[in-house]
């Protein structure tokens, strides 16, 4: 036993001398302070398995204490630069925060960006010198670029340099303050040659603000905040060369990756409003850090596969940050993430789970399908809910020719087009199989229809059917509802049914809505998949009902106010029920497009496009015709009244707004009371 | 006698003066001046702040120790007589950095925070202010009655040298608030025992974050400015605020909360002395934090203590709506209760967090809080999910992922595949699915099999001899589901206190108030023995405390404490129970302590975890761990489980997972038998003959070498030898393989 408690003492002492002044602490722990959440294909957020723990942090680089650090490198080789902005030095140490050396105190002034290639030329974009730094790996100056002398660099332009990436070739793009043109490019020839501008953001100018400007006076219009394009926030350079830039509140542009002409090619279909930094990882795959320290993984398509880590709220807690600078992934895959406010490198480590997924991704991305499965399956074995395997698993499966198992993991991954084209294969199959007992089933559905029609002719065998039909038609309520069908195909006639000769009732109209809406719901809810809108498992029919029910209200109202004050020849009850009646052809075409749905592919999905247009327009101009001929209007009143209907509706609109905010403030006003009462009461 | 005691006054008194004189010389008065003082501060004397062989005197004695008190400032100082070490609970060296409060703070016996109107941030204590102070010395140790003339308020504080260390101990009856100005908000009793500067000692903290961890008492250079402060056994929903969290998209919750303190006490140890102690909060431990500050936080002195809250301010909003009025309120009365805490002092070999384990095990065996359970033998715990509901066009619809049939299929194939050691919490079993709460009666839901069925099952489940236990939540009850109008609880500013689940289905819970959570588990537990079934899992009040108000009337956690106590007391009496992550007090009430958690909380100042609960609990009861389920790094974890001796828990459904997503339950991503079937056979096996070596053991000590290699001592002599590092390592001659482990018997 006393052996052992020294054997503890030397331990806890050589624990100690590790975590003692003069290195920096670096400790694993395994509890993530943090979530990991995924996108799933409708683009609602999932949890899912840690995918990076926190593993350690680097607070001082060998004695040396960090001061306001902006930007840093790590090579491939682990060896890691920091600038330490507020010290006015470039630090070298290597990923576990031993001191190498540091160079550049005599020439950095407010030095804001860095970059080191992998030949250790290190590039520093200095705010306050205006000029770029250009440093051997011995750290000594060797060239300098300051503000392009070019016209084409504008002339009033500051050179204000923020951050900074270089190519193999030594030309650098650097992003500038308050530069909106976009990336500067500048090429070593000559001491450096201005090359133009490169990725330049587009400037966001929606429909109202176009109108909006168009109508205003030149001096007011230069009053108006300048539309201008954001300057990116950050920058990255892949081994291929490719630009990666991120710039805030520019929505899916936020994260764009470059090619040489300036063209955008990747989409993020989950992004962050200010992004910070960009880094590229080893699977084809992108980081983007946020300045308040959500860390983002996307795949060469922008398809977020996490977001994990996010801001410290004064916890404490390992793996979280506050001000989140620069992102940087070594070779294994571990993330380096720069806080200038911690003065710190925080550092992740990939989980089991996150390891197997990238050594998928890789696969699959090189096309690898049948090596990439084992991967996938051990993805989907810890997270089966985990949507990019889902989707790459449905894709390998589909190569191997196992259609429905690729149909069930496209449709768990909402992977519309991986689940279209594996119902192609599998109703081609099906039709292959089954064509000829289809055309002999349809051969003989007709010799029966011909001869039933035959012998009815001969000896009225269908009769007591007939009689049947007949009874039911003369039943004025089922008149009134077969009525529609009528009104869908005379609609001059038709209104003149409603209007003079009472043809249809109300409770009619009613049972329409109802059908209508019924129509409606089970469309909505049970469509085919590659048609479906909302979610599956996702029902929200009270509010489906509440919503044309209001709609409809609101549309009638607004057009019997009308009517009535312009000469309008309809009743209440007659307007309404034109209305119902004009949507006739929802209800002849909606049922065929709904088992439509279930059959198609998306390379038939021109046949149920087409049949909704052709539904609106008929629809549309039913709705049309009621206006008119319920009022008794010209066509040219038609339209006047049209407009105005949808200019009070509008308005009624804006009055339920203000309506709303007010009786809000008057509960509230309501609720305080009471809560003061009941509170008084208490005590 | 009573000339004697004068005299001595009379000496503590010039002493006193000659003590307090320098100080107020040097020292700024004020707090509040910053910059500028601490300067004047820093130029003022450092080096020897009391010599306490002049200040204090010797007051007890017994085998082992020493008792010496400083009657000024009642700062105490425990001399180990083997050895000489001592430890003090005010620091003798001065930095020559700390105002006035700061100062009074680290020497004072007591150090109160006093509420006045809207704030609670001034300090009270021995040696800043004035106080009338009648110490009265016992045989072993002494009494002392203080009063604080200027607040009007006073209080005992009595010290007791026993044979493991002392008692400090602060009777509730002795608590006297006479004025209305002043009221006490916190009470602090030696905050600063064991006090170091800077890395002066070799050593460190222990904070019983998750499972147990270290704060080395090295130089920290200023890195943290906030140490650990949590309440002991989670926060109280009472008085929470709904606050602004940080959300991801403005939406989704992003942080995970740290741990929360399942047991009240805390440690610290001197290496280099080899002297340590361990607290633990006896009294008053339902309304009380432990804190832990390194040195750079404010101060650059490593302390760690306990603060009893008597008394808090609350904020009584007058709107629903955020933007309207609210103000600030106090509590109308105090929390009542002693506050007491133990410190038991370890020496020599004992000096570290493994003789801290040892000596909290030893204190909860004495004092009857744990008994050694009979049935300890290994089992595998097997989890499963009944039902879940998911939206339907009206209302929800059943998501069945296992049903009675399934389980007896599950445990047959598991039973061919030789794993017949089972232990099973099943979820999700009852009427309406996981989240119809609360249970009021035995009713299986009809879609898993009904209630014959499930009964036929548990009974079947016995003769194969596996545990088989109902899961059941007594705090919660489902607003969407059953209704919450009544028996529900209320924050203490009377607005119900609504927890949000962040999922799609039943967007809220409400809680269920002490008194109606355990009037239901009995009326369920009366249905449930009618059928002869004995085995429930209670969750939800075993780990949650609260202050609440309800009818008019208000309830504090010691109230809420009592209340849990007693009904599971009660439930224990008649049939077998488990508890989810029970809280200490709760613990003579388990028969298996259920979701262990096996890291701390990844505190930025935290340098290392200790298994330091299971040390307590192995061999004593059985413990089962979290999920493996949703663990990233299954081979670290697999190793953690061999550490701790914890046995592995596993939840699973027949059905995929991916059922599961537009349910309550979407967070269980994987879960479906067919995928774990390897990995429970394989933990089973391993696990099983590391458990049967050290059967009946408890674990005596336990050791981090610096190379990543963790050994693992136990009372029959056994040793585990594992090996976190990414390669192969040699310790005492034996090798084990990377991310691998090696049980070697004596």
């Amino acid at each position: 036993m006393k052996t052992k408690m020294k054997k503890l003492f030397v331990s806890v002492v050589a624990l100690l001398l590790i975590v003692g002044p003069g290195s920096s602490t670096l400790a694993a722990f395994a509890e993530a302070p943090y979530k990991t959440y995924t996108v799933d294909g409708y683009g609602d957020v999932a949890e899912t398995q840690t995918a990076y723990l926190p593993y350690g942090t680097i607070n001082k680089i060998g004695d040396e204490l960090l001061k306001a650090p902006t930007d840093f490198t790590i090579l491939s080789d682990g060896t890691m630069y920091i600038l330490d902005s507020g010290n006015k030095r470039v630090l070298i140490s290597d990923t576990e925060g031993n001191y190498y050396g540091e160079f550049g105190q005599e020439y950095l002034n407010g030095p804001r960006g860095m970059h080191v290639t992998e030949d250790r030329i290190c590039y520093v974009a200095d705010r306050d010198a205006r000029t770029v730094w250009v440093f051997d790996e011995k750290g000594e100056l060797i060239r300098s670029y300051g503000r392009p002398d070019e016209p084409l660099y504008g002339d009033t332009l500051d050179f204000l340099p923020l951050k900074v990436v270089a190519n193999e070739s030594g030309t650098v793009y650097v992003i500038c303050e308050q530069n909106t043109n976009g990336i500067v490019q500048i090429s070593p020839a000559e001491g450096g040659t201005f090359l133009g501008y490169f990725g330049t953001n587009a400037t966001n100018a929606n429909l109202w603000t176009i109108v909006w400007r168009s109508l205003l006076s030149d001096t007011a219009r230069a009053k108006m905040v300048s539309n201008l394009p954001a300057t990116p926030d950050n920058v990255a350079i892949d081994e291929k060369g490719l630009i990666y830039t991120v710039t805030r509140g520019e929505g899916e542009a936020s994260l764009k990756r470059l090619n040489i002409a300036g063209g955008n090619m990747i989409e993020p279909d989950a992004y962050d409003e200010v992004p910070a930094a960009v880094a590229v990882g080893n699977h084809d795959n992108v980081y983007v850090l946020s300045q308040q320290g959500y860390i983002y993984e996307y795949n060469n398509d922008g398809e977020l596969l996490f977001v994990f880590s996010g801001s410290d709220d004064g916890q404490q807690r390992m793996g979280l940050s506050i001000k989140a600078e620069a992102i940087q992934v070594a070779k294994d895959d571990k993330i380096y993430v720069l806080d200038s406010d911690k003065r710190q490198v925080l550092i992740f480590e990939p989980t089991e789970f996150t390891n197997h997924l990238h050594r998928a991704l890789y696969l699959f991305s090189k096309g690898l399908y049948n090596e990439s499965k084992e991967p996938l399956q051990e993805v989907l074995r810890m997270n089966n809910l985990f949507d990019y395997a889902n989707m790459a698993m449905g894709k390998v499966l589909y190569k191997e020719g196992k259609y429905d198992e690729a149909l069930r993991y496209a449709k768990l991954a909402k992977d519309f087009d991986g689940y279209s084209d594996a119902f192609w294969e599998i109703r081609n199959e099906w039709l292959k199989q089954n064509l000829a007992l289809v055309f002999a089933g349809c051969i003989l559905l007709y010799a029966v229809i011909k001869a039933v029609s035959v012998l009815d002719k001969k000896k009225n065998i269908l009769d007591p059917v007939r009689k049947v039909v007949d009874g039911l038609r003369q039943k004025r309520f089922i008149k009134e509802m077969g009525y529609i069908f009528y009104f869908m195909r005379h609609p001059i006639d038709g209104c003149h049914g409603i209007r003079k000769e009472q043809r249809v009732s109300v409770l009619s109209a009613n049972l329409l809505l109802g059908l209508g809406m019924a129509c409606f719901i089970i469309n909505k809810y049970f469509v085919g998949f590659l048609q479906k809108s909302v979610r599956e498992g996702r029902y929200e029919i009270a509010s489906d009902i509440g919503f044309i029910l209001v709609i409809l209200l609101v549309v009638v109202g607004c057009n019997y106010l009308m009517c009535t004050i312009n000469d309008g020849e309809g009743k209440l009850k007659h307007i309404y029920c034109s209305f119902i009646y004009s949507f006739g052809p929802y209800f002849v075409i909606q049922p065929i497009l709904f088992a439509f749905s279930h059959v198609i592919t998306f390379n038939e999905v021109f046949f149920i496009q087409f049949g909704n247009l052709c539904m609106l327009v008929w629809i549309g101009v039913l709705l049309f015709i009621s206006v008119r001929e319920i009022n008794n209007y010209t066509v040219k009143e038609t339209v006047k009244i049209i407009g105005l209907t949808l200019f009070t509706i509008l308005i009624v609109c804006l009055l339920g707004f203000i309506i709303y905010v007010l009786w809000s403030q008057v509960f509230d006003f309501i609720r305080s009371i009471f809560g003061e009462v009941v509170y008084k009461i208490g005590n | 006698m009573a000339t004697k005691i004068k005299k001595i006054l009379c000496v503590l008194f010039v002493m006193l003066l000659g003590f307090v004189a320098p100080f107020t010389h040097n020292i700024p008065v004020t707090q509040a001046a910053g910059e500028e003082e601490k300067k004047e501060a820093e130029t003022g004397d450092t080096g020897v702040w009391n010599d306490w062989n002049e200040t204090h005197r010797l007051t007890a004695e017994n085998d082992k120790f020493r008792l010496y008190v400083n009657e000024a400032s009642l700062a105490l100082v425990i001399e180990d007589k083997k050895t000489g070490a001592c430890m003090e609970s005010s620091p003798s060296y001065n930095d020559g950095k700390n105002n006035k409060t700061w100062s009074a703070y680290l020497n004072s016996a007591l150090v109160l925070t006093i509420i006045r109107g809207n704030d609670d941030t001034k300090q009270a204590d021995l040696v800043k202010d004035q106080v009338n102070k009648k110490v009265t010395y016992t045989k072993d140790g002494f009494s002392a009655d203080i009063y604080w003339p200027k607040y009007k308020f006073g209080m005992t504080l009595k010290v007791q040298l026993t044979e493991k260390g002392i008692t400090a101990y602060v009777p509730d009856e002795s608590i006297t608030e006479d004025g209305d100005e002043y009221k006490i908000g916190t009470v602090c009793i030696y905050p600063c025992m064991g006090v170091s500067y800077l890395d002066d000692n070799e050593g460190y903290i222990f904070i019983p974050d998750g499972n147990g961890a270290l704060i080395y008492l090295n130089d920290k250079e200023g890195r943290f400015n906030t140490g650990f402060t949590s309440m002991i056994y989670g926060e109280d929903v009472g008085f929470t605020e709904s606050s602004a969290s940080n959300l991801l998209w403005n939406r989704y919750q992003m942080i995970t909360g740290a741990n929360q303190i399942i047991a009240p006490v805390w440690g610290i140890a001197h290496t280099d002395d080899k002297m340590a102690y361990l607290a633990v909060v006896e009294e008053g431990a339902e309304r009380a934090s432990i804190e832990a500050c390194p040195n750079g936080v404010t101060l650059d002195y490593n302390r760690a203590y306990a603060k009893f809250i008597l008394r808090k301010l609350y904020t009584q909003p007058t709107s629903n709506n955020t933007s309207s009025g609210s103000f600030h309120m106090m509590e109308a009365d105090r929390s009542h209760s002693d506050l007491k805490i133990q410190f038991f002092f370890l020496t020599g070999e004992e000096a570290n967090y493994a003789g801290m384990a040892n000596a909290y095990r030893e204190y909860l065996l004495d004092a009857g809080i744990l008994e050694i359970q009979g049935n300890m033998e290994y089992r595998t715990r097997v989890d499963f999910l009944g039902t879940e509901r998911e939206d339907f066009i009206i209302g929800t619809k059943a998501v069945v992922m296992t049903t009675v049939d399934d389980i007896y299929e599950i445990y047959k194939d598991l039973q061919t595949a030789g794993v017949t050691d089972l232990f099973t919490v099943y979820k999700g079993w009852q009427k309406g699915g996981l989240w119809n709460v609360p249970i009021t009666k035995y009713k299986a839901d009809s879609k898993i099999g009904g209630t014959k069925k499930l009964t036929q099952l548990i009974q079947d489940a016995k003769v194969d001899g596996i545990e088989f236990y109902l899961y059941n939540d007594a705090l919660r009850i489902n607003p969407d589901e059953q209704n919450a109008t009544f028996n529900v609880v209320k924050k203490v500013n009377k607005k119900r206190y609504e927890e949000y689940t962040y999922k799609d289905v039943y967007e809220k819970m409400i809680y269920l108030t002490p008194a109606r959570s355990g009037s239901l588990l009995n009326k369920f537990a009366d249905s449930y023995l009618k059928k002869g079934i004995d085995g429930v899992c209670v969750a939800g009040i075993t780990d949650t405390m609260f202050s609440y108000s309800y009818g008019g009337n208000f309830y504090s956690r010691y109230d809420c404490a009592d209340s849990y106590a007693k009904t599971l007391a009660e439930l224990d009496g008649k049939m077998s129970l488990v508890l989810e992550q029970p809280s200490a007090y709760l613990w003579s009430d388990m028969d298996a302590f259920l979701d262990m958690p096996m890291y701390a909380s990844d505190f930025i100042y935290e340098d290392e975890n200790v298994p330091f609960l299971s040390m307590v609990l192995k061999g004593i009861v059985p413990v089962y761990s979290e999920y493996v389920n949703f663990e990233a790094n299954k081979d670290e974890f697999f190793l953690k489980l061999v550490e701790t001796g914890t046995y592995p828990s596993f939840y699973l459904t027949k059905e995929s997972s991916a059922d599961l997503i537009y349910t309550n339950s979407s967070d269980v991503y994987s879960s479906q038998y067919d995928v774990y079937k390897n990995e429970i056979i394989e933990y089973t096996e391993k696990l099983k003959e590391v458990n049967q070596a050290v059967a009946g053991a408890v674990i005596t000590g336990h050791e981090i070498m610096n190379n990543d290699v963790r050994v693992v001592t136990y009372s029959n002599g056994v040793e585990i030898f594992l090996n976190y590092s990414t390669g192969e390592q040699t310790v005492d001659g034996v090798r084990v393989e990377s991310m691998s482990y090696k049980v070697v018997s004596e």
